[in-house]
C-alpha cells in the first residue's frame, strides 16, 4: 500500500507539474486580457510536434528542443494576438472565444492533414528511477517534472522583477492607469498571448519524450488545465502552479481508490465545488476578474 | 472578345458543366457497383482506419483488374469511402446517408464497437446489407439483425481463447498461470472485454488478482500499473487502443512488474506500436486475425503488395478489409444482382473454403442465424526484434514457438 501511495503521489506532482505549466499560460491570458484561450491544447500539441521534428531531422535532444518549441510558439502566439486577436479585443467575448476555437480546430486539423498517424520519441524509454518502497519513476517524467518546475519559476521571476514583467502585471490590474504611465498595452497583449502560448509548447515540449504524439492530444491536458485555473483563480499565477499540482495530485488518488475508470471525478468534483463555494478560486485573484469586479 | 461573345461563351460552358458531365459520369456509373467503407479515417481511431482502407483499396483494384464482377457483366467495384471520425452520430449519418443511395447494394463498417453498434441498427432499418469489420462487441449481432453479418470473431469468444491461450502455453510449458490481473479501457469494447476475461479466467480456475479500468483518454497509467504490481499477477490481459497501449508498456517497463505474460487484445497491432515502444515489446503476446508470419501464399502476396505501394506491411486490419472485399465479390458473383434482399439472402449462403476471402485465417467463412462468422478465428502472436510472431494456435507456429515465460525485460 505504501508503494502505491507513493507511486500515486509521485505521479500526481509530475504530472500535476505538466497542468501547472498548461494552466499557468491560459491563466496569464485570462488575467491581462479576460480571453479564455481555447486554442491552447493546440499549441501544446505543437509543441510537441516541434520537439518530435528537432529529433527526428536534425538529432536534437529532446530536452534542448524545448528551447525552440518555446521560442517558436511564442512567435506564433504573438502573430496570432497581433494580426488576429488585437483586432477584436473590445468585440463581445464571445468573438474573441470563436476566434481561438476556429484557430484551434484550424491548428489541429492542419496537424491531422501534414501527421496523420501516431508519432513517439523513443528517448531514455524504459529507464526508470527508484523512489524507495520498490517504487520507480520514468525517467522521462522525472525530467518533465523538474523542467516544468525551471520553466514556472522562471516566468515568475520574469513577471515579478523585471520591467516587462511589471508592464504585464500593471495591464492585469489596470488597464487605463497601466496605458497612463506609458505602457503601450497593444504591445502587452501580444507579449501575453506570446507568453501563454509559450508556455503550453513548454507543456507539450516536455512531455513529448513519453507521451505519444497526435493531433487530438491536446484535450486530454487542456480540460483539466481549465479545471486548474478555475481552481487556482483565474488570473492567478501562482494560484495555477499550485492548482496544477492539487489537480495531478487528485487525479492519481482518484486511479488509486475509485474503481472504474472514475480517476478524473475527483477533478471535476473540485471543480464543482470551488464554483460552489468559492468561485473566485483558491487564491487571491488579481487582474482582469478583478478589475471587473471594482467596475 | 465581346460583352455578348463573353456571355454566350459562359453559358454553354456553365452548361456543359451542369448538364454534361454528370450525363457523362452516369453513363460511365452504369458499369459499376457502389460498396461503400464507412470507418475512421481521421480522429484519435484514424490511424486504424488508414490502415483497412489500404487492404480495400488494393482488393477492390486486383477485382477491377481481373474483369470485375462477372455475373453483373463485368461490372467494376467502386469504392465509397466515408468518414465517421469515431464518432457515433457521425457514423450513424454517414450510414445513413449511404442507406439512402439507393445504387449501394451493401456497407462494410465501421471499425470501432461504439460506432458500429448504433451504425448497424440504422443498416437494419433500412435493410441495407452489412458486414462488419473489425467491430467485435457480442450484442452488437444479439439483437436479431437480419442484414448485418461479422467476418470475425465477438469478443466473448475472443477473450475466451486468449484465455485458452495462456492455459495450453502454461500446460505445454508446465508453467500453469494461477492468477491474473485485466486493465482495460472505459469504452464498451474495453468493459466487455474485460468482463468476458474475468469470466473465462474465473471459469478456468485462474483467480482474477485486480480488474481496473481506465479512462480512454488517460495522460497517465503508473497508478493502475502500480496496482497491478501489488497485486503481483501470473498474466496481465489489457484491452488497449494504440496511444494507451504505448503508455501502458512504458508504465509497466518504469515499475519492473514482472509477470508470466502480458498480453493485449486490439490497439497494439499497429505497425506504429513497435516503433514507439522500441525494445520495451520483446516477448509482449497479442491477440490477432493474421498469420503475423504471412507464410500463405494470400498473406505473402497481400503484404508484398502493401510493401509496394503504400510502404506499410500488411496487418490484421488491412487484411480484414482486403478478405471482406472478396466475400463481396463472392456474393455479388452469386446473386448477380445489386438489389439489397437478394443481396442479403447471399451472404446469409456463403460458403467459401478458399481463395483470397479468407486473408484472415480460417478454413471457411460461413454465417450463422446471428450474422457470425462461424469459421473466424483468434490468433495469438509474440513480438520478438521488433517483428510478431504467430504462437498460438500450436500447429500455425511455423516459424518462431512461443516463449513461456515472456522473457524479463530490466
Amino acid at each position: 500500500m505504501i508503494a502505491m501511495l507513493i507511486t500515486a503521489l509521485a505521479n500526481g506532482l509530475i504530472i500535476g507539474g505538466v497542468y501547472s505549466l498548461a494552466a499557468i499560460g491560459l491563466t496569464l491570458i485570462y488575467g491581462v486580457m479576460g480571453v479564455s484561450n481555447f486554442s491552447h491544447g493546440a499549441m501544446l500539441m505543437l509543441g510537441m510536434y516541434v520537439v518530435f521534428w528537432q529529433l527526428e531531422l536534425f538529432g536534437i535532444n529532446p530536452y534542448a528542443g524545448i528551447i525552440a518549441a518555446v521560442a517558436i510558439l511564442f512567435v506564433l502566439g504573438w502573430i496570432i494576438q497581433r494580426f488576429c486577436m488585437n483586432r477584436i479585443m473590445d468585440a463581445p467575448r464571445y468573438n474573441q472565444f470563436l476566434l481561438t476555437m476556429g484557430i484551434s480546430i484550424f491548428l489541429e486539423s492542419l496537424a491531422l492533414f501534414l501527421w496523420p498517424d501516431y508519432r513517439q520519441i523513443n528517448f531514455g524509454s524504459g529507464t526508470s528511477v527508484p523512489l524507495g518502497f520498490g517504487v520507480y519513476i520514468e525517467l522521462s517524467r522525472l525530467l518533465a517534472f523538474v523542467a516544468a518546475i525551471v520553466i514556472s519559476a522562471a516566468l515568475y521571476l520574469f513577471l515579478m522583477r523585471t520591467d516587462m514583467g511589471r508592464a504585464i502585471r500593471a495591464t492585469a490590474q489596470n488597464q487605463l492607469g497601466a496605458q497612463v504611465v506609458g505602457v503601450n498595452i497593444w504591445k502587452i497583449y501580444c507579449l501575453t498571448f506570446g507568453i501563454g502560448a509559450a508556455c503550453a509548447g513548454a507543456a507539450g515540449a516536455i512531455i513529448a519524450p513519453y507521451y505519444p504524439i497526435s493531433n487530438d492530444i491536446g484535450g486530454t491536458f487542456i480540460l483539466i488545465a481549465f479545471v486548474v485555473t478555475c481552481l487556482g483563480g483565474l488570473g492567478n499565477v501562482v494560484g495555477a502552479m499550485v492548482g496544477g499540482i492539487i489537480i495531478g495530485v487528485a487525479e492519481t488518488m482518484g486511479a488509486l481508490f475509485i474503481p472504474g475508470g472514475q480517476k478524473q471525478l475527483i477533478p471535476f468534483i473540485i471543480f464543482i465545488l470551488i464554483l460552489l463555494f468559492k468561485p473566485q478560486g483558491l487564491f487571491k485573484f488579481s487582474g482582469y476578474w478583478q478589475a471587473q469586479q471594482v467596475k | 472578345m465581346k460583352r455578348r461573345t463573353f456571355l454566350k461563351t459562359a453559358l454553354t460552358g456553365a452548361g456543359l458543366i451542369t448538364f454534361g458531365v454528370p450525363t457523362l459520369l452516369q453513363a460511365q456509373k452504369q458499369a459499376t457497383v457502389p460498396i461503400a467503407l464507412v470507418i475512421p479515417l481521421s480522429g484519435p481511431l484514424g490511424s486504424f482506419g488508414q490502415n483497412e482502407l489500404r487492404g480495400w483499396e488494393i482488393a477492390v483494384e486486383e477485382i477491377n483488374q481481373s474483369g470485375g464482377i462477372k455475373s453483373l457483366g463485368g461490372a467494376k467495384l467502386e469504392a465509397v469511402v466515408r468518414d465517421h471520425q469515431g464518432q457515433p452520430r457521425v457514423g450513424m449519418a454517414e450510414v445513413e446517408k449511404v442507406a439512402g443511395d439507393k445504387s449501394i447494394p451493401l456497407m462494410v463498417g465501421c471499425w470501432s464497437s461504439a460506432v458500429t453498434y448504433p451504425a448497424a441498427q440504422v443498416a437494419e432499418q433500412y435493410k441495407l446489407p452489412m458486414i462488419i469489420d473489425i467491430g467485435s462487441q457480442t450484442d452488437i449481432l444479439r439483437r436479431g439483425f437480419k442484414y448485418v453479418f461479422r467476418y470475425i470473431q465477438p469478443t466473448d469468444k475472443k477473450c475466451d481463447d486468449m484465455v485458452r491461450f495462456s492455459v495450453e502455453m502454461g500446460e505445454k510449458h508446465k508453467l500453469m498461470p494461477k492468477s491474473a490481473a485485466v486493465i482495460s479501457r472505459d469504452d464498451s469494447y474495453g468493459k466487455e472485454a474485460a468482463d468476458a476475461f474475468v469470466k473465462s479466467f474465473e471459469s478456468r480456475g485462474i483467480k482474477v488478482v485486480e480488474k481496473i479500468i481506465y479512462p480512454s483518454k488517460v495522460a497517465n497509467l503508473d497508478v493502475e500499473v502500480a496496482k497491478i504490481k501489488a497485486a503481483k499477477p501470473d498474466l496481465v490481459y489489457s484491452v488497449p487502443f494504440l496511444a494507451d497501449g504505448v503508455l501502458l508498456s512504458k508504465a509497466m517497463a518504469a515499475a519492473k512488474l514482472d509477470c508470466m505474460a502480458y498480453a493485449a487484445l486490439g490497439g497494439i497491432g499497429e505497425p506504429e506500436f513497435l516503433n514507439m515502444v522500441g525494445p520495451l515489446a520483446e516477448g509482449v503476446f497479442m491477440q490477432t486475425n493474421i498469420d503475423e508470419d504471412k507464410i500463405r501464399p494470400v498473406d505473402k502476396a497481400l503484404n508484398e503488395k502493401m510493401m509496394a505501394k503504400y510502404g506499410v506491411a500488411n496487418n490484421q486490419f488491412s487484411a480484414a478489409l482486403y478478405g471482406i472485399v472478396y466475400v463481396i465479390k463472392d456474393v455479388l458473383e452469386r446473386t448477380g444482382s445489386v438489389d439489397r434482399d437478394a443481396v442479403r439472402e447471399a451472404i446469409a449462403k456463403t460458403d467459401i473454403t478458399s481463395g483470397n476471402a479468407l486473408a484472415m485465417p480460417s478454413d471457411f467463412i460461413r454465417f450463422d442465424e446471428n450474422g457470425e462468422n462461424t469459421g473466424a478465428m483468434c490468433i495469438v502472436a509474440q513480438c520478438h526484434e521488433k517483428a510478431w510472431h504467430t504462437v498460438w494456435p500450436f500447429h500455425m507456429s511455423k516459424v518462431r514457438q512461443g516463449v513461456w515465460p515472456m522473457p524479463k525485460q530490466w
